[in-house]
């Protein structure tokens, strides 16, 4: 080493900046490595770092009736969220913000946990609110835009629509399940920005980092459905039916109308019902739609399809005399009753006074290989593929397994299960001269003008099937309207018309000691006009307490219903001067309620107490008979939200 | 102002390596706007005006460093090593705490960190130890005994702040030193061995979180989220840049902060995310130009002072440039050392500037007949 610095370039000066610069070097080849060699693999890493699929959903297809009124829609709702972690809400906006929220400030601050990087504040809220929330001009806290199903006719049709709910709006129930896909439409694939804290960056001054990437001409809208049900009649049909189950003081109901020349519902009813706008909050039991999911033994209404088997194939005559052994008639150990001795009966009086011997020596004269046939024919013990959703096929025996007592009580309908489907499209093969049509509730579905999938007169025909003779159907559906016209069904009898239906009074299974119970299901099927029928309506009451029979209970509600629908329809004969058919109400009865309080029912049938009720949603417990009497709470109290009215009749002095 | 009148002083002030220097400070306040940009609301922070004020201060102290003969340094050598030393005992004392050290001391309106400070005094005082220690055959161990007891105070007093970074800038430059003051082959050798023993020892000193950056440094993707995030998203951010950079403002990295501490001890990479492979070999190209200026200085200087003075800062100026660069590309494990005149922080902008500007004064009077007064 030397120990004094010359002036000249020095040779240890020349080792120094080689090194200096051999350091320098190294760290460019080290960089040139990095920003080359490894650049495509890092700069993957980046994208992957922050950039973010956010999937957005197209708009949900909305739901219209047959005549194209609106019964569920997609909006925009605004939901609330903050970033505590991040952001912390000034403490003395918290009261503000809560009551904006209708939160407690205890329940907001619990939702503002201040390590929660993201918190949803309210989802879905008033779009007012949100308004106010966004003019305090929080810092960290932010509104996004959700998309909401809506049912701007709350309950109505609400076991035909189902439900869409979560983020995502998936179909739960109904038609919203079984056409999820149609009405979801293609969803939007968008890119978004995240940053190093994992905020995805939708802040206003961000926007422009949101881009679309494989739609560039955006979602595709979802398809709209287009459905058989006609919302006039829907309202008429589930206002009867409530008014039906409330008077039988009944747990359940189901009615269904439809055309029977097509197979289309025109309208399906089960109470109790639920609102779709509000999923969450309704009982299981009350969004199950009991026309397709509930199997149970039909009782006498599953006489006809046992008589019009057995005309088919010949086996008796329509003049054929029945001896029906003075009510009593002994199968092995088993005895089965009528409900009145008869003696000897015609075919046609078999169906009118409903007797079981009768309908089960009319069987035997059948046969089991062919019973079974028929009834499989028929369609029972299996799905009717009715475009809803949770469908069972009910229970019918194997061909093989039909003991003689078997084919007895089956005759009349008892130890076999069906649905309330499968009886109303059944019976649609009586109306309409033999032909089973499977029932169906899309018309069609629309995108954009174009159809997308509609169930066309030709599928209809294709997927329909013969199952009996017309001349069979027809001779049947005489003797339904002689059960009308004098038989089990008086009270199904429209003025004018020519009503064809069948009473039912099932026993029901007891689910826990598989015996009969003491309970009863109350059912009315039939179709009008009987010789050219455009409707088939089917009316089931559950447990009705008080009178049990179907001629009684479900019969009144049947005639309103297809009364209203033939007059919607525009299919009742006037019949000279049109008489108003309930005597306008007296002064009394339009002792309207005041506005804001509890409408007043004095004075009031049972009936109309009960429309008006309905009308004004407000549930009505009733005692006695005849015209309210009293009323608790009197008219123009304000009214409680979850209370009940109780209403004391009396028969007129 | 006898002394500016003199021609070549002026002919031989180095314009070149003030340009060069000039533009490093261009670019690096150009970096600490967009590292300090606000991305959420598009609009710039204050840092980088703050550090444009710091550089003009950094400018005036480097032009006033030129003006007298740095000679008479070697008169306030001491008074200036006492001071520097007196600021860094302060630290511990009326120091501010910022990123769980103790580094900074409030002066009236002003945040300085003495350690940068403390750096220049170190090398003015050690160039003055070295001046007259001239041994033939080279200096002996107990020729280094003194300068190294100098040097002692200062990097145990930052590495308690802890400052592992900035220690390990002092020793190098100071080992720099003491290469150019020439020990002999012996004294060489048994300092290499020394060395090699105090690595166990210096090893077991380190706080836990300065190891677990060690050892990270071996396998970053062992912990991709912990110690081994600051390194990876270095990579990602300088990777992502390729050839030609992803253009001012416009590194994601950066500007969606997965870069961490971008605007000081990783500002490098911003840079490089930005302006790509090329803008950081012209950067790297920047400082080698320095640093060979610098070398010209020391190779020029008129006496042994002058030339340890312009070693020391030169060696400052490539240690920290090397080993920062080192750092954000992984060649080196993460320690927290800043860019010279390009990452933001006042003090080291100053300290860094009248460095250069002593450099340039070396360089200027090496023909000057100029007599002092002796001491």
């Amino acid at each position: 080493m030397t120990t004094s610095l010359g002036r000249a370039p020095d040779r240890r000066m020349l080792v120094v900046a080689g090194l200096l610069l051999a350091a320098f070097g190294l760290l460019g080849l080290r960089l040139a490595h990095i920003t080359v060699v490894k650049a495509e693999e890092l700069r993957g890493r980046a994208d992957q770092q922050h950039w973010k699929t956010v999937r957005v959903a197209a708009p949900r297809g909305a739901i219209l009736d047959r005549n194209r009124r609106t019964l569920a829609h997609t909006v925009g709702l605004p939901s609330i969220y903050a970033s505590p972690k991040y952001n912390a809400v000034a403490p003395q906006a918290l009261p503000r913000l809560a009551a904006l929220l209708d939160l407690s400030p205890e329940e907001l601050q619990t939702k503002l946990r201040p390590t929660a990087g993201f918190a949803w504040l309210g989802r879905r809220i008033d779009p007012e609110k949100a308004r106010a929330i966004d003019a305090l001009n929080l810092p960290g806290v932010g509104t996004m835009i959700e998309p909401s199903r809506r049912y701007p006719k709350g309950i109505l049709a609400a076991h035909v629509l189902g439900t869409a709910a979560g983020a995502d709006l998936r179909g739960r129930e109904g038609v919203e399940l079984r056409y999820d896909e149609l009405m979801r439409g293609a969803e939007t694939v968008l890119r978004v920005e995240r940053d190093g804290r994992g905020h995805t960056l939708l802040t206003r001054a961000r926007e422009e980092a949101v881009s679309e990437v494989e739609a560039p001409k955006g979602p595709t809208p979802g398809a709209t459905l287009e459905l058989t049900i006609d919302a006039l009649l829907q309202a008429m049909v589930q206002r009867e039916l409530a008014i039906g189950v409330e008077k039988a003081r009944a747990d359940a109901g189901t009615a269904i109308v439809l055309d029977p020349k097509s197979g289309a519902i025109l309208a399906l009813a089960n109470v109790p019902t639920f609102d779709p706008n509000h999923p969450g909050g309704s009982d299981k039991a009350a969004v199950r739609n009991r026309a397709v999911t509930d199997s149970f033994e039909p009782g006498s209404t599953f006489k006809p399809f046992t008589v019009a088997a057995a005309l088919d194939v010949g086996a008796v005559r329509v003049e054929d005399r029945i001896d029906c052994e003075e009510g009593a008639f002994s199968i092995g150990r088993r005895t089965i009753h009528d409900h009145h001795r008869y003696s000897l009966l015609t075919v046609p009086e078999v169906i009118q006074f409903s007797s079981n011997i009768g309908t089960t020596k009319i069987a035997m004269q059948l046969g089991r290989e062919r019973f079974a046939d028929y009834v499989k024919s028929f369609g029972f013990g299996r799905m009717t593929s009715i475009d809803l959703p949770g469908e069972v096929p009910g229970i019918v025996r194997a061909k093989d397994r039909w003991a003689m007592i078997d084919l007895a009580t089956g005759s009349f309908g008892q130890g076999i299960s069906t649905t309330p489907i499968q009886l109303a499209a059944a019976f649609g093969a009586i109306a309409n001269g033999g032909k089973l049509y499977q029932p169906y509730v899309l018309e069609r579905a629309v995108d954009d003008g174009r159809v997308l999938l509609d169930w066309n007169p030709e599928e209809r025909e294709a997927a329909a099937r013969r199952v009996v003779q017309e001349s069979t159907a027809s001779v049947v559906g005489q003797m339904l309207e002689s059960a009308v016209s004098g038989g089990t069904g008086k009270k199904a009898q429209i003025e004018g018309v020519r009503v064809a239906g069948k009473t039912g009074t099932a026993q029901k299974v007891d689910s826990k000691t598989r015996r009969y119970s003491q309970e009863r299901l109350a059912s009315f099927i039939g179709y009008a006009p009987a010789d050219d029928p455009v409707l088939v309506t089917l009316v089931m009451i559950d447990n009705p307490r008080g009178v049990k029979y179907g001629g009684e209970v479900a019969a009144p509600v049947f005639r309103e219903i297809t009364e209203r629908t033939l007059d919607h329809l525009g299919r009742r004969p006037r019949l000279g001067a049109p008489l108003p058919r309930r005597t306008p109400p007296s002064p009394s009865e339009v002792a309207a309620a005041p506005r804001d309080g509890v409408p007043s029912f004095l004075g009031l049938s049972l009936r109309r107490a009960l429309e008006r009720a309905h009308d004004e949603g407000i549930p009505v417990e009733v005692s006695g008979t005849g015209y309210v009497k009293v009323q608790d709470p009197a008219p123009g109290t304000a009214l409680q939200d979850a209370g009940s009215i109780r209403l004391a009749l009396e028969p007129v002095a | 102002m006898r002394l500016m009148m003199d021609r070549r002083l002026i002919a031989h002030f180095d314009g070149l390596l003030l340009l060069t220097v000039l533009t490093i400070v261009g670019l690096g306040t150009m970096t600490v706007y967009s590292a300090t940009w606000d991305a959420s609301r598009s609009m710039p922070t204050g840092f980088a005006w703050r550090q444009t004020s710091w550089s003009l201060i950094g400018l005036v102290g480097l032009l006033g460093a030129t003006v007298f003969d740095y000679r008479r340094l070697e008169r306030y050598a001491f008074v200036l090593y006492v001071a520097g030393l007196a600021l860094l005992a302060a630290v511990p004392l009326v120091g501010e705490i910022g990123g769980g050290s103790r580094r900074w001391i409030s002066i009236g309106p002003v945040t300085v960190q003495p350690s940068e400070m403390m750096k220049l005094a170190l090398i003015i005082f050690l160039a003055r130890l070295f001046h007259h220690r001239i041994r033939p055959g080279g200096l002996r161990l107990r020729d280094l005994a003194l300068p190294t007891l100098a040097a002692m105070p200062p990097v145990f007093l930052i590495l308690e702040q802890p400052d592992l970074g900035t220690a390990g800038v002092f020793v190098f430059v100071f080992a720099s030193m003491v290469l150019l003051a020439g020990p002999s082959w012996g004294t060489l050798g048994l300092l290499v061995l020394a060395c090699m023993g105090a690595v166990p020892v210096l090893l077991s000193g380190l706080k836990e979180y300065q190891l677990r950056r060690l050892t990270t440094f071996f396998n970053p993707e062992m912990d991709p989220l912990g110690a081994g995030y600051h390194l990876i998203q270095s990579k990602i951010a300088i990777g992502s840049g390729g050839l030609a950079g992803r253009g001012f403002l416009q590194g994601t990295q950066n500007q969606l902060n997965f870069l961490p501490e971008q605007h000081t001890d990783f500002i490098f990479s911003v840079y490089s995310e930005e302006w790509g492979f090329f803008g950081a070999i012209t950067l790297i190209a920047l400082y080698a130009l320095v640093v060979l200026r610098g070398l010209m200085a020391v190779n020029r200087a008129k006496e042994r002072f002058g030339a340890l003075i312009a070693f020391g800062v030169l060696s400052n100026v490539f240690w920290q440039a090397a080993i920062n660069v080192g750092m954000t590309t992984g060649l080196l494990p993460v320690v927290g050392i800043t860019l010279p005149f390009f990452s933001y922080g006042g003090s080291s902008m100053v300290s860094l500037m009248l460095g250069i500007g002593l450099l340039i004064n070396v360089n200027m009077r090496r023909h000057s007949r100029e007599r002092l007064p002796r001491y």
